[in-house]
C-alpha cells in the first residue's frame, strides 16, 4: 500500500515535470518553427510548416548589414574576453594570494559593487565618456574589461585561487621566482577551469549585451547584432517568419556554448548564490 | 632588523597594489566617482552643453510634487519588482523541489528549465511579442478552452502582467540555485518527517522551505535589484505604453538623459531609485557575506 503510493507520487512528479518542460520548450520551437514558415503561414497557428523554407534565412540574413554587425558583435566578444581574462585573473590573484593592507577591506567593497543597481551609475560614465569622445567607438565597450571586468569576475576568481594550496606557490617564491612569473607560470596554467567558466560567462553577457551598444553606438556601421536586429523588426516587423529566423541565427551560437560548456555555466550561476 | 621588516612589508604591499591596480582604477572610475557625481547632479541642471547650475532640491521637489508620470512609473516599477520576482522564486522553488525528488532524467529537465537564462535578450523580446500577439500562439491556446484572450502588450491592463509571464521563462537561474541549497539538506531530516507521519505539503512548508530560506531571501533580493532595473522590455517590446502602462523608472530615467539630454533630473531619478534599494543591497551583502566567509 504504502509503496503504490510511492510510485504513484513519483509517476505524478515526472508528469508535472514533463509538462513544464514542454512549455518552456514551445517558445523555442515555435521560434525555430515560424523561421522556416512561408510567408503566407506566419499568421497561422500551424507546428511543422507545409515545407521547409530555408531560404528565409538566406533572405533575412541580406536584409541587412548581418556580417557586418556578426563581425563588430565577435570583434567585441573576443577582444572582451581576452581582458577580462587576462586582468581579472590578475587582480583576483591580488585578492587570493598576496597580503596587503587593505586588501579585507577592498574585496568587501567588491562584493558591495555587485549589488549596486546599474542606472545610478550610467549618467556620470556616458558624460565621461562623451567629454573625453569616445562615444561612438568601441572603447566604452571595452576599456572596463581590461581593467579587471567586473566584480563577479574577481569574485569567482578569487574563489577558485584560494582554493589552490598555498606550498607550490612559497616553494617557487623560495627558488626566487618573481610574483608575475608564479603567476603566469604556476597558477594560470592549473586554473584553466575557472578561466573557462569566466570567458564563458563574458561571451554570454558580450554577445547578449543591448543596454551599453544601444548609448555608446550610434552610427549603424558600428552596430552589434542585438541592435542590429532592433532596426531589421522597426523595418520588417509584420514578417514573422524572417525576424525569427535572424533571431534564431543570433541565438544559436550561445545555445551551442551552453551545450557544450552546461556544466561552467550552472556551477558558475550557482556560485554566485554563494554556495560552492 | 626592524628596518628590514618593514621594508619588506612595504614591498608586499606595493606588490598587492600593483596585481589589484586595474581594479582599483575600475573602482574609481566606473563606481566610486560615477556615484558620487550622479549625487552632485541631482541637485543641478545639466544639459551636457552649457556647464551645470546648482538648483538646490528643485529636481526632487518636481519629482515629488510637479510630476505624476514619476510616480506613474515608479507604481510599474514597484508592481513589475514585486510581481516577477515573487512569481518566478515561487514557481522556481517548486520546480526545483520536484527535480530534487527525481531520482533518473534530472539532468534532462535542468537543462531544459534552463536553456532560456543564455538566450539574448532581444530575440528572446521579439520571441514573445509574437506569441502575445492578438492571434498570437497564447490567445490562439486560450481559445481552445472558450477563453477570449486579452490584447496582452496592447492592454493597459495586460501589459505588465505580459511581461511578467515572460520573465518565468528566465527562472533557470534561480532553479539551480535552489536546488544546489536542496541538495545541501541531508536526507535523513526528511526521512525522519515521513515516519513521524508528515504528508507532503506539511514538509513542503515546515522543513524545505524553512531549510533553504536563506537562499530563497537571497534570490528574491538579488531578483529585486535586478528587476527594479527593468529597461530593455519596456524599450524593445512596448515603448513604455500603451498609456505609459509599461514605462518603467530606468526607461524614464532613459528618456531624460538620452533622448533629452536633461541629465540633472535624470540623475535625481536614478538617486531615489538608489536610496530605495541601499536597504536592499545591505541585505544582499549581509547574506552573502555569511555564505562566503572573506576569510
Amino acid at each position: 500500500m504504502l509503496r503504490k503510493g510511492k510510485q504513484l507520487r513519483r509517476v505524478i512528479v515526472y508528469i508535472i515535470l514533463t509538462g513544464f518542460a514542454v512549455i518552456f520548450l514551445i517558445p523555442l520551437f515555435w521560434m525555430m518553427s515560424t523561421s522556416l514558415k512561408p510567408d503566407e503561414e506566419t499568421m497561422i497557428i500551424r507546428w511543422i510548416p507545409s515545407r521547409l523554407e530555408w531560404q528565409n534565412y538566406v533572405r533575412a540574413v541580406r536584409a541587412f548589414p548581418f556580417f557586418r554587425y556578426l563581425r563588430n558583435t565577435v570583434f567585441l566578444t573576443v577582444v572582451n574576453t581576452v581582458g577580462t581574462v587576462l586582468t581579472g585573473s590578475l587582480v583576483a590573484y591580488g585578492f587570493a594570494k598576496l597580503r596587503w593592507k587593505g586588501r579585507k577591506a577592498l574585496f568587501l567593497v567588491t562584493i558591495a559593487t555587485m549589488f549596486i543597481p546599474g542606472q545610478v551609475l550610467i549618467i556620470p560614465v556616458y558624460i565621461m565618456y562623451s567629454k573625453i569622445g569616445w562615444v561612438n567607438t568601441y572603447l566604452p565597450l571595452i576599456v572596463p574589461c581590461f581593467l579587471g571586468g567586473g566584480a563577479f569576475t574577481i569574485f569567482m576568481l578569487r574563489q577558485f585561487f584560494v582554493s589552490l594550496p598555498d606550498e607550490i606557490i612559497e616553494s617557487a617564491r623560495l627558488d626566487g621566482a618573481s610574483e608575475l612569473t608564479i603567476f603566469t607560470r604556476i597558477v594560470l596554467p592549473i586554473s584553466t577551469p575557472a578561466l573557462i567558466t569566466v570567458s564563458v560567462f563574458t561571451i554570454l553577457f558580450v554577445w547578449n549585451d543591448f543596454f551599453g551598444p544601444l548609448i555608446y553606438l550610434h552610427k549603424s556601421d558600428m552596430w552589434t547584432l542585438s541592435i542590429g536586429l532592433r532596426a531589421f523588426q522597426q523595418r520588417y516587423s509584420t514578417q514573422w517568419n524572417l525576424l525569427m529566423a535572424a533571431s534564431t541565427i543570433i541565438s544559436i551560437p550561445m545555445i551551442v556554448l551552453y551545450f557544450l560548456l552546461q556544466e561552467k555555466i550552472v556551477r558558475g550561476f550557482t556560485l554566485r548564490g554563494g554556495i560552492h | 632588523m626592524k628596518g628590514h621588516q618593514r621594508k619588506k612589508l612595504l614591498k608586499q604591499n606595493m606588490k598587492g597594489y600593483l596585481f589589484v591596480s586595474p581594479w582599483i582604477l575600475n573602482l574609481a572610475f566606473f563606481t566610486i566617482i560615477p556615484i558620487i557625481v550622479s549625487a552632485f547632479l541631482s541637485f543641478t541642471k545639466y544639459d551636457m552643453v552649457n556647464p551645470p547650475r546648482w538648483i538646490g532640491f528643485m529636481n526632487y521637489y518636481i519629482m515629488f510634487k510637479l510630476d505624476p508620470s514619476f510616480w506613474k512609473a515608479l507604481g510599474n516599477t514597484l508592481y513589475y519588482m514585486f510581481g516577477s520576482v515573487f512569481m518566478k522564486v515561487f514557481l522556481a522553488l517548486v520546480l526545483a523541489v520536484l527535480l530534487n525528488n527525481v531520482a533518473k532524467g534530472m539532468g534532462m529537465y535542468r537543462t531544459i528549465f534552463f536553456l532560456p537564462v543564455v538566450l539574448p535578450a532581444v530575440p528572446v523580446m521579439f520571441l514573445w511579442m509574437m506569441l502575445f500577439s492578438p492571434n498570437g500562439l497564447i490567445n490562439r491556446f486560450l481559445a481552445l478552452f472558450g477563453i477570449n484572450g486579452p490584447l496582452w502588450l496592447s492592454s493597459v491592463t495586460w501589459s505588465k502582467p505580459a511581461l511578467i509571464i515572460m520573465s518565468l521563462w528566465g527562472i533557470g537561474g534561480i532553479i539551480v540555485i535552489l536546488l544546489a541549497g536542496l541538495q545541501d539538506v541531508p536526507k535523513s531530516i526528511y526521512e525522519a518527517a515521513q515516519l513521524d507521519g508528515a504528508n507532503s505539503v506539511q514538509i513542503f512548508w515546515r522543513i524545505t522551505v524553512p531549510m533553504v530560506s536563506p537562499i530563497i531571501l537571497f534570490c528574491i533580493v538579488t531578483g529585486l535589484i535586478s528587476a527594479s532595473q527593468v529597461f530593455t522590455e519596456a524599450y524593445i517590446m512596448t515603448g513604455g505604453g500603451p498609456l505609459e502602462s509599461t514605462t518603467f523608472v530606468s526607461l524614464k530615467i532613459y528618456l531624460l538623459a538620452f533622448k533629452q539630454g536633461n541629465m540633472g533630473y535624470a540623475s535625481a531619478m536614478a538617486w531615489l531609485m538608489f536610496l530605495l534599494m541601499v536597504p536592499l543591497t545591505i541585505l544582499v551583502f549581509r547574506i552573502f557575506r555569511r555564505w562566503s566567509p572573506i576569510d
